[in-house]
């Protein structure tokens, strides 16, 4: 059966979106996030990335729905849990981005963690792309994409560790 | 006192580090001394075992030494070959073709020295090749002339300055007009006539240049390749049917050799050791042999010289390490075969009798187990030729000739092994001045007095560099991470503001070190820059973006990114994708034509439209008055340079290089229009407005120089600068935090232009721009203008935002009396940044040759 990365990255992310917005749905006013927001930051974070992704290098006309792809999956993993948390905070932004070491709650560190993991572990996932292994993943983008969710996984695990240890943001 | 002191401590460091780099090119490229004089046939020959020598003379009387420059293996033996008649000819059995593979540098000297004397030249010939003198070792040129044979030579003049006095007739051309692909073989075809009229040559020898011409100028798949080849063709097949009918009626048997002395990449260039460079061709063509058609074999460019010799009936040159094509030889009855065998071992031999590494000379015994199993292998092939002259059965022949080869092919092989032996004393000793003159940097980056930034920059610059030389990397970043005091080289005033950058940076410049480590990194450097700057870019345009969050930031932005990526991918380099698409190919394709001249005359408008619109810097009111005129001139002859320059790009005007040196005069005014005292008495010679005016007559210069396709890279760079200045020139960070980008964005713009790590990627077409006879100092210092011309423009950014940020911290009026003293630190900056860039290169350049070593192994 022939692959379909974007049918499948759409569907993750409409899921992702609907998950995300399910404790709305059910009244849970946990974080009290505007759906709209998150849709659309969501979406627009999709355009950021593929430029991001040109920008790096990746061919503007060729592999499109592979970067296209790319492109969703960093946006669902990045831009969805910004939007979520922050709105369109660039104020908030720039503090994920130039004071990671600093997150001082709860909520600050199991949003910011991953998305930092999710960004360097695809990073690196780029390096070994031009080496001439010649191995069938080092086509674009599937090394950056094993980077990017073992990043981001790494990421949950950090907060979630760190959470442990320090106590005082155990209030929301 | 103590600012000059600091200063001239820092210039020894330099002088210390220089003559490290030059004992380690010592080292690193040893000299072999060639056996002096020339060999003779009846001292250098081993006694017969017959009563007369099957070689006394040669199986030939006549040569027909064809060479064509550049000229790949593979246009010859491919499927659908335009060298149709040549083919017929291998086919039929009138000649045997084999693929010869040349070392590097596969540049026209060397090849020239290796085709003809045999011996395999060091690296360091490559930086000679320009400059050709007289060829001093043992050659079959000169061993042909000893005979007694007539000469005549046409072709490259290279052959001339290598041979003088050898040949009765001559008519060098040069190699000068790159652009000229028809009048350089047209001198030579019009002598053929001559030569096949006359019968007072013996031999004759051809040197095309047309095919690599067509090769620099367009590529191997350029439109003009198929004619040339087929005009290639068409001379072989007349030269092989004019012997045919001169041999019979003179009755006399001449052998004719097509060869090339390189092959060429992909982009058409060559001096480097990729397959399409090393695989040169080499066929034998004679009416008087008939070969078994073969599929052609791979043999070393250098075996050429025992073959050639033995079929004129010369000696082989002493210095020969080539073995007897022995396909060629097959066709010969079995006491010939094997007597050349046992000449050509004898030769090698004696070689290895005189070779420090393989024999002890005072005692005359082998030195190593390698020698004496070579020796031993030599003595058991002779017994053996020995009892087949007595016996004459086929056995003994062919297990005689089987271990003559074998000594032959094992000797080639321990040749090549010690040509990449190492000076390893000189190597160490180099390896300690470079360790001490960092080491001095380091200490010297504590002096208070040496305050100035951008030393600091490069001294820390230089300490990434050579401590990963050095194998301290781990000294380098735990000092850096740790050490409190080393911290303070980056002058970090804000910590909070540049963490992510300064964590990037460093981390950036750890994987950079980490990568040369590997060969195939090193080869593909351009993707570790492109990458980097890219990730720093994206860094610091988000500082950007958060610090200034308007329109106006998110468009430099989106010009800073955008250029970016559109310098990426214009000329694809490295060796992996380089004969991938890209924008420089697109350009070239002749229905993207007009494109290419709007590219052309967008890049010559830019600098007027700049400084038409840029205010020059005022220095006392008031003054505006004095400095107009200057400015006046300056701008009347910027627009008539860029107008020129547009003409001499769209190549509208008939006579090219006189008005490439209109160009020249022109920009030669406009800097002094910037020297003139009127203009700097009130202002620095450094000044804004000065050093935009520098940068405005590099721009040209380089307009000038480049290839025409790479005009649109050069205005992308002007415009990726002027977004990246915008955003950060004012910006209230540490000047390294502003200036480190701009150091890998030149790194990175050394490989935009299509360099790479091999010195194949030089482009020299343009080092002849405006010349009408050849220059060696002029060549090559356009040579290193057209290959730095990246690094030197962002070098010229970076002192650019030094000059800004000193004018923004110290008033103009206040400190007229410390303006010589600073003017001197700006001066040495640009002498320690261009060293720097030298040192870069030399650096980048030894790593190719590692690479060529790698294959050669």
């Amino acid at each position: 059966m022939k692959a379909r990365p974007t049918e499948a990255s759409f569907l993750l992310l409409l899921s992702s979106i609907v998950a995300f917005s399910l404790p709305y749905q059910f009244g849970w006013d946990l974080f009290q996030p505007d759906q709209t927001v998150t849709f659309v930051g969501t979406f627009v974070g999709i355009f950021v990335f593929h430029f991001i992704g040109i920008i790096y290098g990746a061919s503007c006309l060729d592999h499109f729905l592979n970067t296209l792809s790319w492109a969703c999956l960093h946006s669902i993993y990045i831009s969805l849990p910004l939007s979520f948390a922050h709105q369109f905070s660039s104020e908030a932004y720039y503090n994920i981005v130039h004071n990671f070491f600093r997150p001082t709650t709860h909520v600050e560190r199991s949003v910011s963690f991953p998305i930092i993991g999710a960004t360097i572990g695809s990073w690196i996932g780029a390096l070994p792309i031009p080496l001439d292994w010649d191995r069938p993943w080092q086509q674009w983008p599937i090394s950056c994409v094993i980077g990017c969710v073992v990043g981001h996984s790494c990421g949950v695990l950090i907060a979630i560790i760190a959470s442990r240890y320090k106590s005082q943001g155990m209030h929301l | 006192m103590i600012i000059f002191r600091a200063h001239w401590l820092a210039f020894f460091f330099l002088i210390v580090q220089l003559s490290g780099l030059w004992l380690f090119c010592l080292g690193f490229f040893p000299q072999k001394a060639p056996l002096p004089g020339l060999a003779s046939k009846e001292t250098d020959r081993p006694a017969p075992f017959t009563p007369i020598d099957e070689w006394r003379e040669g199986k030939f009387d006549r040569l027909v030494f064809m060479v064509v420059d550049a000229f790949r293996a593979e246009f010859l033996f491919r499927e659908n070959s335009h060298m149709m008649k040549t083919n017929q000819l291998l086919n039929g059995g009138s000649g045997h073709g084999f693929i010869a593979s040349a070392a590097a540098p596969t540049v026209t000297l060397p090849r020239i020295k290796a085709l003809t004397s045999g011996s395999i030249p060091n690296f360091l010939d490559f930086l000679m090749n320009f400059k050709s003198e007289a060829l001093e070792g043992d050659n079959w040129v000169t061993q042909l002339k000893q005979a007694g044979k007539k000469i005549e030579f046409y072709g490259d003049d290279t052959w001339l300055k290598l041979f003088p006095d050898h040949f009765i007739r001559h008519d060098g051309t040069t190699s000068f007009y790159v652009s000229d692909t028809v009048e350089v073989d047209d001198n030579v075809t019009r002598h053929l006539n001559d030569i096949f009229s006359r019968d007072d040559w013996d031999v004759s020898i051809l040197h095309y240049l047309g095919l690599d011409h067509v090769g620099h100028t367009g590529g191997p798949y350029s439109p003009l390749m198929k004619p040339k080849q087929m005009e290639m063709d068409d001379i072989i097949s007349r030269i092989y049917s004019e012997i045919s009918r001169t041999d019979a009626s003179e009755n006399k048997r001449t052998l004719f050799v097509f060869c090339s002395d390189h092959g060429m990449n992909e982009m058409g260039n060559h001096g480097g050791s990729t397959d399409g460079e090393s695989q040169a061709v080499l066929a034998l063509f004679s009416p008087h042999l008939r070969w078994d058609h073969q599929s052609p074999r791979k043999v070393e460019q250098v075996d050429l010289v025992p073959t050639l010799s033995l079929l004129m009936g010369v000696a082989i040159p002493k210095n020969s390490l080539g073995k007897v094509v022995q396909p060629i030889f097959d066709v010969l009855d079995e006491a010939s075969q094997l007597r050349g065998l046992q000449i050509n071992c004898h030769q090698q031999m004696k070689l290895m009798k005189n070779s420090p590494s393989f024999w002890n000379l005072q005692r005359d015994i082998p030195e190593s187990a390698v020698s004496s199993r070579l020796s031993l292998l030599m003595k058991e092939a002779e017994e053996l030729h020995e009892k087949w002259v007595q016996h004459k059965d086929v056995e003994t022949f062919r297990s005689s000739k089987v271990k003559y080869l074998e000594f032959l092919e094992d000797m080639q092989d321990q040749w090549k092994r010690t040509l990449s032996n190492y000076d390893l004393p000189l190597l160490y000793a180099s390896i300690y001045l470079l360790f001490l003159s960092s080491l001095g940097f380091i200490i010297l980056s504590f002096h208070k007095m040496l305050y100035h930034r951008i030393v600091h920059i490069s001294v820390s610059y230089q300490q990434m560099i050579f401590l990963l030389m050095i194998g301290c990397l781990s000294y380098g970043s735990t000092s850096i991470f740790c050490h409190e005091k080393l911290a303070t080289l980056f002058r970090i005033s804000d910590s909070a503001l540049c963490g992510t950058s300064r964590i990037f940076i460093l981390l950036g410049g750890a994987l950079y070190l980490f990568s040369l480590t590997g060969s195939s990194t090193v080869e593909e450097e351009h993707q570790t820059w492109y990458f980097l700057s890219i990730s720093l870019l994206i860094i610091r345009s988000s500082i950007a973006m958060h610090r200034d969050p308007t329109l106006s930031t998110s468009i430099k932005i989106l010009v800073l990114l955008v250029s970016s990526r559109g310098l990426r991918s214009w000329n694809q380099t490295g060796n992996k994708w380089l004969g991938g698409p890209d924008t420089a190919k697109w350009l070239k394709e002749p229905e993207h034509s007009w494109i290419m001249t709007s590219t052309i005359i967008v890049s010559t408008a830019a600098p007027l439209l700049y400084h038409f619109f840029s205010q020059d810097d005022v220095v006392r009111p008031g003054e505006e008055q004095r400095v107009k005129p200057h400015r006046q001139m300056f701008l009347s002859l910027c627009s008539l340079a860029s107008f020129l320059v547009a003409l001499y790009r769209l190549e509208m005007v008939e006579d090219q290089i006189l008005l490439a040196r209109c160009i020249y005069l022109l920009l030669f005014l406009m800097t002094c229009t910037i020297l003139h005292p009127l203009s700097s008495k009130r202002s620095n010679l450094m000044s804004k407005t000065n050093i935009e005016r520098w940068m405005t007559i590099f721009y040209l210069l380089a307009l000038l120089l480049h290839r025409t396709h790479n005009s649109g890279l050069i205005f992308l760079m002007a415009l990726q600068s002027l977004a990246y200045l915008r955003l950060f020139l004012r910006s209230k960070e540490p000047v390294w935090l502003r200036v480190t980008p701009l150091l890998w964005l030149g790194a990175a713009s050394f490989f935009t232009f299509g360099n790479s790590n091999s010195v194949a990627t030089i482009d020299i077409g343009g080092a002849y721009t405006g010349l009408y006879t050849y220059n060696e100092i002029v060549v090559g210092s356009l040579t290193a203008i057209i290959a730095l011309t990246g690094p030197l423009w962002w070098l010229l950014v970076i002192v650019y935002v030094i000059i800004i940020d000193r004018q923004l911290i110290t008033k103009p009026h206040s400190d007229s009396d410390l303006k010589g003293p600073k003017s001197a630190f700006t001066l040495y900056a640009v002498f320690t940044c261009t060293i720097l860039i030298a040192l870069a290169s030399v650096h980048q350049y030894l790593h190719s040759s590692v690479a060529h070593r790698k294959d050669q192994r």
